[in-house]
């Protein structure tokens, strides 16, 4: 390889380099210059993420060779702040929460700094257009846009007046609650300067690559396999195979089907067969090639209905036509509710897979320390610390205290993180091997095929009303296409089925959920959890129900409406319920009385509702341990620090934590610090998965905080000598009954209470009340949730009636969230979900083809950039829950189902037609015009001919 | 990534020097919006790369109102946007520019990039060579063919041309210049796309040890032209299908019109049929409409793309159709 030196300018600042000749320019940013506030997002031009200005303008640095740029400047995210001074884009971005999970918002700000500096007053289409190279997952661009647009006012306002101080946390004058407020999200600094630290970042001395050596075969069996030459290149420290890792995992406790590298055989292609660590990435991928598997080639299954009537080659040999798991259940009596039914609806609706693809590429650090009979230390990009803690310790047979795990930032999840993925263990086995630390990142096809994400969903429903539109009965009969291992798969099925329910009343339910074994890779939990495709089937031929009664789509919702509270048929209960005023408030909001019928052809209103779970009201291991539990240190200084286990993934649950302490104990959010999923300093936490952070950690941290509060009042109290009911605490001051002047300050109080010992802990825990932990009958401990997320939604949409083309118009979007503890972060939250939804209603889909994923790119997976993405216009509904904090319920999944019926049901509006398969592409539309022209020539034809007798 | 050589010749001489006689060999580096993807993929892996950021004659817009225009091949979408001659006299080329979305992209890749990228055929991307076989069988008519060819597709290519400016360029009659280890050569662009017949070949027709320097194109003198693409996306994305067109107007008929189709064959296509049909008419729906019908007539759909027909025959239309509004260029 040759090696040049170059002089390479950076920031301003030259640096001198002898490199390889091939090493392109983000590789030298991250490892040679320690950068790393420029992001991996795909490796290969079409994310964005890694973008830098050359000469000012942006541009891709996962594709610039290094060499070739001595000559430029060039400018990265660390640059941008000028002495500690934020940037009025950085500024722009904390404060209108364009950074949710940090790992686009580098590039982003670069890209936007550029426009600005050509452009300073762009108009929001010059904006969008300026971006559209710069892909999001979190944030669906509307608080993108507002963003840039706020930096463009800060620089407006600071060409008028000069000098004037810009600063992220402006103390106000006199304190206000945080509780409700619009805060900017307590790490936006770190996510807009690049300081942020992801998993990828980390560089440990010793550090080795580890890759993985994943299956070309979807099902083969493994007669041998032959590691003598890869273990014999120089540089490489280990290599494993299944015969190292025999013990089976899983992330329920009735689906362990999972080891860290196939035993005997292999069941998906980018199965995963061996690992190996060594000193450099090339010298790991040659050892990968030097490493031979013997396989023996079987029969291979990748449609869940044929697969369901395997009898040989079975994908585990323990399920039986490789159904994984099947419930039926029967609430009610569903025939003699369509018996009284008028009209009975029967369709079949086939929802394609969709996936996470989060902007951070899973990935894993891991250091084993032999030392005392040996720890592990794990970094990693998670949903779920804990989950992971207690996979590793059970996989690699030690004990949990044994094993720590921390999450640094994670740049997105959506579920896709929310279960253990093999990498995080095949990490740790090679650190223990070589004992060396080992990072695995995975490529972005890695990430694709490391899938566990929304399944391929059929559901055949049948619907029965009466001629009001009022529901009779309901029939599912869904099937779910889980790929190859267990997984969340059980859950996923009965979510789609236990979810029917809890939306709209109705008297008989019966559900027939096949979750079948597929030779593709496992599917998962993927934002709205088992919910989405079976909330379209149903919403859908709602409206044609709807359509077919003369009833509005809008009445026919209203005339089903829940009766809070109130326990579902089958056991689910619900206390507060917004969806009624959601679906007002789009009403009025999107026009849809004026509208609905009344456009001109080729343009169409839908709606649709949703709703979700806050928090799964059962563990996924059944335990009497709260689901969460919050420690508070107080400083006899007053400062108080947090410790929670609850994972941060861009969603504001840091924030959300910190706003409910400084909240309860009238304190500034600045005088609250939290330290977070850290599986040797926090207390247990679940995980961020199923809504539950903002509920369930939320009330822990809120008992903890109340506690404090407690004590430090009894402390003032006995200084004070009267009674702490006697007190009480405002704005960091402490007063006696009726006096207007504080009696002692916050700070005094909590050095009295932390005494002599300097020093007072509490801690505050949380977990569901068992009326709220569902039926007692199998399947009915998955969909009960203390609290249930609704939204209704509104699309407009112009379908281009000789291509088929869809463009989405506008999206009006209610959520009840029950109380938004944090309005900024909840919009967000809805906004994110809407237009996720919306990838997967018009654009998204996992294309197999013989277990082969012909689209593993985020290009060809069709991610949706700024010039695809509507205006999304939030509306927050707050029906406030008795049981959640401050009334808050769940915000981050909720909203992502309806905007799907939504766009079909304006499709129909627009264009007269029906789609019933996902995502809606121009094709399916223009076939399903063509159709019905057809069939108006023939019922036209058909009036002529009986007209002429 | 396979390791390579790196090489940054000064002149385009010194640059087809170090070409190698065989596919493979050696690749071209412009902007590497395409190259270095395939690179990491190992689709192309190449013993050399030859960058061309260090040849100034390979730069470069220059217009004049006899002769027309030359683009220099690694002149970027960026450049080419920004020229106010082109955004005079070429309206159309700066609307297939304006195809290729994200500023990223428009400041790094090239005109002469754009012509020589390779096909998005998933099968290609996915290491099946370039005429997507296994076994030496084929993938392309019993596979996932939605995005593939409905013209020109016999076989054995089955993949699309997926250039943003070619169909505009041929349809104004644009030429480019090779330069090759003899010296330079000149080649109409309709000639320069070819169909492969062996996965060994090219879809264009440069030897190994050649490279497209200029783009040539002539004075737009009267000429009505606009360029229409269906997509499914906006951005980041390739078109489903495009029509280019270019014609006068004389006494209000058409005369010697073009029409080419992008995204529908191995080749940026030019449709006789549909020219033939246009010839000597009035513009409006229905010529515009007979002559989109036209286009698609030879279409032979694969089993699962008949919807491009459709899609080919509207945006031929509606090309026609702008471009009689835009007005010609004086």
């Amino acid at each position: 390889m040759t090696t040049v030196h170059i002089q390479l300018r950076v920031n301003g600042k030259g640096h001198e380099l002898d490199l390889a000749a091939n090493k392109f320019l983000l590789d030298v940013l991250r490892e040679d210059l320690g950068l790393t506030g420029s992001k991996r997002g795909c490796d290969d031009s079409s994310c964005g993420a890694c973008t830098v200005l050359v000469n000012g303008e942006p541009q891709m640095s996962c594709i610039m060779l290094a060499a070739s740029h001595a000559d430029d400047d060039i400018a990265t995210i660390e640059g941008v702040a000028v002495d500690h001074h934020l940037d009025p884009l950085q500024l722009g971005f904390a404060e209108e929460g364009g950074a949710q999970c940090g790992y686009c918002t580098p590039g982003i700000i670069l890209t936007a700094k550029s426009l600005l500096a050509k452009y300073p007053e762009p108009t929001d289409a010059e904006i969008n257009d300026a971006l559209s190279g710069n892909l999001c997952r979190c944030t669906g661009y509307t608080q993108i846009l507002a963003s840039v647009k706020r930096a463009i006012e800060i620089l407006r306002q600071s060409r008028l007046a000069p000098g004037a101080a810009n600063g992220l946390h402006k103390s106000p004058v006199a304190w206000t609650s945080p509780i409700g407020a619009r805060v900017p999200m307590v790490d936006s600094r770190e996510k807009t300067t690049g300081a942020g630290i992801y998993t990828d970042d980390i560089r440990l001395p010793g550090m080795l690559v580890g890759k993985v050596l994943h299956s070309p075969h979807a099902h083969a069996g493994i007669r041998a396999i032959n590691v003598q030459e890869a273990l014999a290149l120089p540089g490489v420290r280990a290599v494993l195979t299944g015969a190292n890792t025999p013990v089976k995992y899983g992330i329920l406790p009735i689906g362990h089907d999972e080891t860290i590298f196939a035993v005997d055989k292999v069941r998906y292609i980018g199965d995963n067969v061996a690992a190996v660590a060594a000193e450099s990435e090339a010298v790991a991928e040659e050892a990968l090639r030097r490493i031979r598997v013997d396989y023996d080639v079987l029969p291979a299954y990748f449609d869940p209905e044929k697969s369901m009537l395997a009898e040989a080659n079975l994908i585990h040999d323990e399920r039986p036509r490789n159904i994984e798991k099947e419930y039926h259940h029967h609430f009610g009596d569903v025939e003699a509710g369509f018996a009284r039914s008028d009209l009975i609806r029967e369709d079949r609706f086939d929802c394609a897979e969709v996936t996470h693809a989060a902007l951070e590429p899973h990935s894993t650090v891991a250091r084993f320390d032999p030392a005392d009979a040996g720890s592990l230390t794990v970094w990693s990009s998670t949903q779920v610390p804990y989950y992971l803690q207690k996979t590793l310790a059970a996989t690699l047979q030690m004990p949990e205290e044994r094993v720590r795990v921390i999450k640094p930032l994670v740049g997105g999840g959506f579920g896709g993180k929310s279960e253990v993925i093999p990498l995080e263990l095949a990490a740790a086995v090679l650190a223990r091997r070589a004992a060396r630390p080992v990072k695995i990142t995975y490529t972005r096809e890695e990430v694709f095929y490391a899938h566990r994400g929304r399944p391929r969903t059929i559901i055949d429903l049948k619907t029965g009303v009466q001629r009001d539109g009022r529901l009779m009965a309901v029939e599912a009969r869904i099937v779910q296409d889980g790929g190859a291992y267990c997984g969340y798969g059980p859950v996923t099925i009965l979510y789609s089925g236990q979810l029917l329910n809890a939306m709209y009343a109705i008297p008989n339910v019966k559900f027939d959920g096949y979750r079948v074994l597929t030779n593709k890779p496992a599917c998962g939990a993927m934002r709205g959890h088992g919910t989405v495709n079976a909330r379209f089937a149903f919403e859908a031929q709602l409206d044609r129900i709807a359509a077919v009664l003369g009833v509005d789509p809008a009445e026919i919702r209203r005339r089903n409406f829940l009766k809070p509270p109130c326990t579902t048929i089958n056991g689910l209960r619900v206390l507060s319920y917004g969806y009624p005023e959601c679906l007002e408030r789009v009403v009025e909001r999107s026009g849809w009385r004026e509208k609905r019928g009344k456009l001109p052809y080729g343009r169409g209103i839908g709606l649709a509702g949703s709703h979700y779970v806050s928090g799964a009201a059962n563990p996924i291991i059944r335990s009497t341990m709260p689901q969460t539990t919050v420690r508070l240190r107080l400083d006899p200084s007053g400062e108080v620090t947090i410790f929670s286990g609850a994972a941060e993934i861009g969603q504001g649950s840091d924030t959300v934590h910190v706003q409910i302490v400084a909240g309860e104990l009238s304190l500034e959010m600045d005088r609250v610090k939290l330290v977070a999923a850290d599986t040797a300093r926090t207390p247990v936490d679940l995980g961020s998965y199923s809504s539950r952070v903002t509920f369930m950690a939320g009330n822990a941290a809120l008992d903890a905080a109340r506690q404090a509060k407690a004590r430090v009042l009894e402390a003032a109290a006995r200084r004070l000598g009267c009674t702490a009911a006697d007190l009480r605490l405002e704005a960091g001051k402490i007063f006696r009954d009726e006096d207007s002047r504080p009696a002692m300050s916050f700070s005094e109080a909590a050095g009295l209470a932390a005494g002599a010992e300097q020093f007072l802990e509490v801690s505050g825990s949380y977990s569901p009340p068992s009326d709220a932990q569902g039926g007692k009958f199998k399947g009915g401990g998955v969909g009960p949730s203390p609290a249930y997320s609704y939204s209704a939604q509104a699309v407009e949409v112009t379908v281009d009636t000789h291509t088929g083309e869809i463009t989405v118009d506008r999206i009006v979007a209610a959520h009840d969230c029950g109380k938004a503890i944090n309005p900024l972060a909840v919009e967000g939250q809805v906004e994110g979900s809407v237009w996720m939804g919306l990838g997967q209603a018009l654009q998204e889909e996992m294309l197999w083809e013989n277990g082969r994923l012909m689209n593993a790119g985020l290009l060809e997976y069709h991610s949706a950039s700024t010039l695809e993405s509507p205006p999304i216009e939030p509306i927050l509904v707050e029906s406030n829950d008795p049981e959640g904090p401050f009334g808050a319920k769940e915000a981050g999944e909720g909203s992502l189902a309806a905007v799907i019926p939504a766009v079909s049901n304006a499709i129909y509006d627009a264009v007269g037609v029906w789609i019933t398969s996902l995502p809606i592409t121009p094709e399916k539309v223009l076939k399903a015009i063509k159709e019905k022209q057809k069939s108006e020539i023939r019922t036209q034809n058909l009036r002529d001919h009986y007209s002429d007798f | 990534m396979q390791a390579f050589e790196y090489a940054r010749p000064t002149t385009a001489e010194a640059a087809v020097a170090l070409l190698g006689s065989q596919w493979g060999d050696s690749e071209v580096l412009a902007g590497g919006t395409d190259l270095v993807s395939l690179m990491k993929d190992y689709v192309v892996s190449p013993k050399r790369l030859v960058s061309l950021k260090d040849i100034k004659s390979l730069g470069g817009i220059e217009y004049k109102p006899k002769s027309g225009l030359r683009l220099g091949a690694t002149v970027t979408f960026q450049e080419l946007l920004d020229s106010p001659e082109i955004a005079r006299n070429y309206p159309a080329l700066v609307q297939a520019a304006q195809g290729v979305t994200s500023p990223q992209i428009r400041s790094r890749g090239t005109v002469g990039g754009d012509l020589c990228q390779r096909p998005r055929c998933w099968y290609f991307r996915l290491g099946y060579g370039l005429l997507a076989q296994s076994d030496g069988k084929p993938l392309v008519p019993d596979g996932d063919n939605r995005y593939h060819a409905i013209l020109g597709n016999e076989g054995p290519a089955y993949f699309v041309n997926p250039s943003s400016l070619a169909p505009i360029l041929i349809a104004l009659g644009a030429k480019v210049r090779v330069q090759g280890q003899q010296g330079v050569r000149e080649v109409s662009l309709h000639n320069f796309f070819i169909t492969p017949k062996s996965a060994e070949e090219r879809e264009y027709a440069l030897q190994p040890n050649e490279m497209l320097t200029d783009i040539l194109v002539p004075p737009p003198e009267g000429i009505h032209m606009a360029l229409y693409e269906v997509r499914q996306k906006e951005a980041l994305d390739w078109p489903l299908a495009a029509a280019a067109v270019a014609f006068k107007l004389s006494g209000g008929k058409v005369d010697d019109p073009r029409v080419v189709l992008g995204h529908v064959a191995p080749v940026p296509w030019p449709s006789l049929e549909a020219e033939h049909a246009l010839e000597g008419n009035t513009v409006g729906e229905a010529s515009a409409d007979e002559a989109g019908k036209a286009a698609v007539s030879r279409a032979t759909p694969l089993s699962k793309n008949a919807y491009k027909v459709k899609l080919a025959h509207v945006a031929v239309k509606r090309a026609i159709l702008a471009a009689a509004k835009g007005g010609a260029n004086a």
